[in-house]
């Protein structure tokens, strides 16, 4: 009993969280992930690797069934937490821990699952068929599991005749605006086509958040954002230092926050590994941004945009230093999320997921609706 | 004194390489580990414990496999590269002793590091996984890029001691280390280590712009055993270069044995140490570097080499 005991404490110091963040949350999920780190626990990549499943935010419009789906992946020992606000993580996780810790629990849970034909195991009954998406395509012949054939394409690069794979990106990726789903068409990883959509947020407006209430946390938001772009080009010294001026920002000293985001601006200006590695990803020139009704300062590269999101960042946490919680934060230009689809046409997966995290969370609907027909 | 002729060890010797591989993965884990907690500010205490505490979780986890993955290929995959590990280290000899004293001992470690293209793809495949599989695609990409550099880097000791026996190429550095006069051999070889271990700029396979890649949909065992294969491959490759670069069992005052996994030490702590220094390559790019810079870069070094050899008769 007391090594049993021992195991589990052992098992459950490490475990690992995945964050569901809903549209609107950002703020409680920024806390949330500062929970995670207090209670020496990690941020999980995928379902597979989890032990928590911990839901931000309100869950509305599609995002419940991704949850529940997210729900079954997850292996076991497994325990769910939900949070609404940025005060409540740390009382929610301290639950997850008793549920994990709780064997006799965790047995009947799993015992559960595998009479339902749902357990983690090699099953096809309890999942949904396709766990990266939700395309229909019933009217196809080689569907072995129910889940379609890559098909041929006729503009194809490589003349592979099943090489045309439909794929829903989101809406709960690493380092992903929350609620934003892309549907893309690969050719092996390279995206061929792709369209935009929200998925879980207010009716009225799907994907934009309402602004945080004061200065403080826009300015954290900021360097989230800049957090994300470093941390899928693979930079982790950099994505560590974005996101210590974001905490720092959260924890509302602002003043270490702005010296953070000058050292971290001088690095990515002058380190060539970064310049060479992101030289020409995802390159956007003046034309094109004015015809997808892009703001001018889009064009350029990802690492264009990245300089952007940092001076972005250091201009909000410049004005909280100066003015406080209720100074007014800069204006950024929205990206309508018709324009994300095109941009990332071309690209390959890891390119495209620069593409769209360097564009920042400001994303919006399009205000003008005929553009959602051409831009499909 | 490297010894010309080592002694091939029985099975009791064969449990204690695997044993010691296993602790030097270890310790590039707890050194990882306590790598990270200094860069974020935090105690390095708890570092210590962790991998334990990871280990204990990986296996109290349940394994899972999505819909219509190809299980057997999976974990075949999965389960190969610790495997793999240790045969490679069989041919490395550790003062006296040695698992396996082949002739072609360099060839055999090179045909072992060919074997990871292989388990990568598979752990990559098996899933049923579109981030899986891009995982795979960009490892096979990466290896391209490598592959041919890091063959070229291991030619170059080989030649400078005329055999393709481990020991002898170990004996051959009496006097000069082979790291002092191939250096660039050298940096390629600990180049094409980084990536067959998928380590630091080469973890692209596993990044997080494609949501954990070939690791994306492991749980449990499973997936305790390809991290811990990626530890062991990190380990073999330093333990590799011992004989290799780095003279061997050469040394004073201590024993040819403990002088081996000291330098094995010392260069697994530098490769682990990079991982935090340098951004990822992106596989696209990788090819641009390896066959246009290392090739020719290690192909000159192994000319330098040969024209050495030749003029000293």
């Amino acid at each position: 009993m007391g090594l049993r005991r021992w195991v589990v404490g052992r098992a459950v110091r490490a475990a690992r969280v995945l964050v569901v963040e809903c549209p609107g949350a950002r703020p409680a999920r920024m806390a949330a992930e500062q929970a995670v780190a207090a209670r020496g626990w990690r941020i999980a990549q995928t379902p597979a690797s989890a032990d928590v499943l911990l839901v931000v935010g309100e869950v509305r419009g599609g995002l419940d069934e991704v949850v529940d789906r997210l729900w079954e992946a997850l292996p076991g020992p497994r325990a769910r937490a939900d949070v609404r606000t940025e005060g409540d993580a740390a009382a929610a996780l301290a639950r997850a821990a008793a549920v994990l810790v709780d064997g006799r629990g965790q047995r009947a849970d799993a015992e559960q699952r595998d009479a339902a034909g749902a357990g983690p195991g090699d099953d096809t009954g309890g999942h949904d068929h396709d766990d990266t998406g939700g395309h229909d395509h019933d009217d196809m012949d080689m569907a072995p599991d129910g889940i379609p054939l890559a098909e041929g394409a006729e503009q194809d690069r490589d003349g592979l005749e099943m090489d045309a794979l439909p794929v829903r990106l989101g809406p709960v990726l690493p380092d992903w605006p929350a609620g934003l789903v892309i549907d893309v068409v690969l050719h092996g990883d390279l995206v061929v086509t792709a369209a935009a959509a929200a998925v879980g947020g207010p009716e009225h407006d799907p994907v934009s958040e309402p602004l945080p209430e004061d200065t403080a946390t826009v300015a954290a938001a900021r360097c989230d954002d800049v957090a994300a772009v470093l941390a899928l080009a693979g930079w982790e010294e950099g994505a560590r230092a974005a996101r210590s001026a974001r905490d720092v920002l959260l924890a509302r000293r602002g003043d270490d926050a702005r010296a953070t985001l000058v050292d971290l601006r001088h690095r990515v200006e002058h380190s060539r590994w970064l310049r060479w590695s992101l030289a020409g990803t995802g390159t956007v020139t003046p034309e094109r941004a004015r015809d997808l009704g892009l703001a001018e300062d889009v064009v350029g590269d990802c690492r264009d945009r990245l300089l952007v999101l940092i001076t972005r960042a250091e201009a909000a946490a410049r004005r909280y230093g100066a003015s406080g919680l209720d100074a007014p934060v800069p204006d950024v230009p929205a990206v309508p999320l018709t324009a994300v689809g095109p941009l990332l046409e071309g690209c390959d997966l890891g390119a495209a997921r620069l593409v769209v995290a360097s564009l920042g969370s400001d994303l919006v609907p399009d205000p003008v609706p005929q553009r959602e027909a051409a831009g499909a | 004194m490297p010894d010309p002729q080592p002694v091939t060890v029985g099975p009791g010797g064969v449990a204690a390489a695997g044993g010691i591989l296993l602790a030097l993965a270890l310790a590039a884990v707890v050194l990882d580990g306590v790598l990270a907690a200094r860069a974020a500010g935090l105690p390095a205490g708890a570092a210590v414990a962790r991998p334990l505490d990871e280990t204990v979780r990986l296996l109290r986890q349940r394994r899972r496999a999505p819909v219509s993955s190809d299980v057997l290929l999976w974990r075949l995959g999965g389960g190969g590269l610790v495997v793999v590990a240790l045969l490679m280290v069989a041919v490395v000899p550790l003062g006296r002793w040695v698992v396996a004293d082949l002739d072609v001992g360099v060839v055999w470690f090179n045909a072992m590091d060919v074997a990871v293209w292989v388990l990568v793809w598979l752990v990559g495949w098996g899933p049923n996984s579109v981030h899986s599989l891009v995982g795979g695609y960009r490892f096979l990409a990466l290896a391209l890029a490598y592959e041919l550099p890091l063959m070229f880097a291991i030619v170059a000791p080989a030649v400078g001691a005329a055999s393709l026996r481990v020991a002898d190429v170990a004996a051959a550095q009496e006097g000069l280390w082979f790291v002092v006069w191939m250096p660039v051999a050298f940096v390629v070889y600990c180049l094409g280590v980084l990536a067959f271990s998928l380590w630091g700029p080469f973890a692209v396979p596993l990044g997080r712009d494609v949501a954990g890649g070939v690791l994306a949909e492991l749980s449990g065992v499973d997936r305790l055993l390809v991290q811990a294969g990626r530890y062991a491959l990190l380990a073999a490759g330093a333990a590799f270069a011992v004989p290799m670069f780095l003279g061997g069992g050469s040394g004073p005052v201590l024993p040819g044995w403990a002088w081996v996994l000291v330098k094995t030490v010392l260069l697994l702590g530098a490769l682990v140490a990079l991982r935090r220094r340098l951004p990822a390559v992106r596989p696209e790019l990788a090819m641009e570097v390896g066959w246009v810079v290392l090739l020719p870069a290690v192909l000159v070094q192994d000319l330098v080499v040969a024209v050495v050899v030749a003029a000293r008769g």
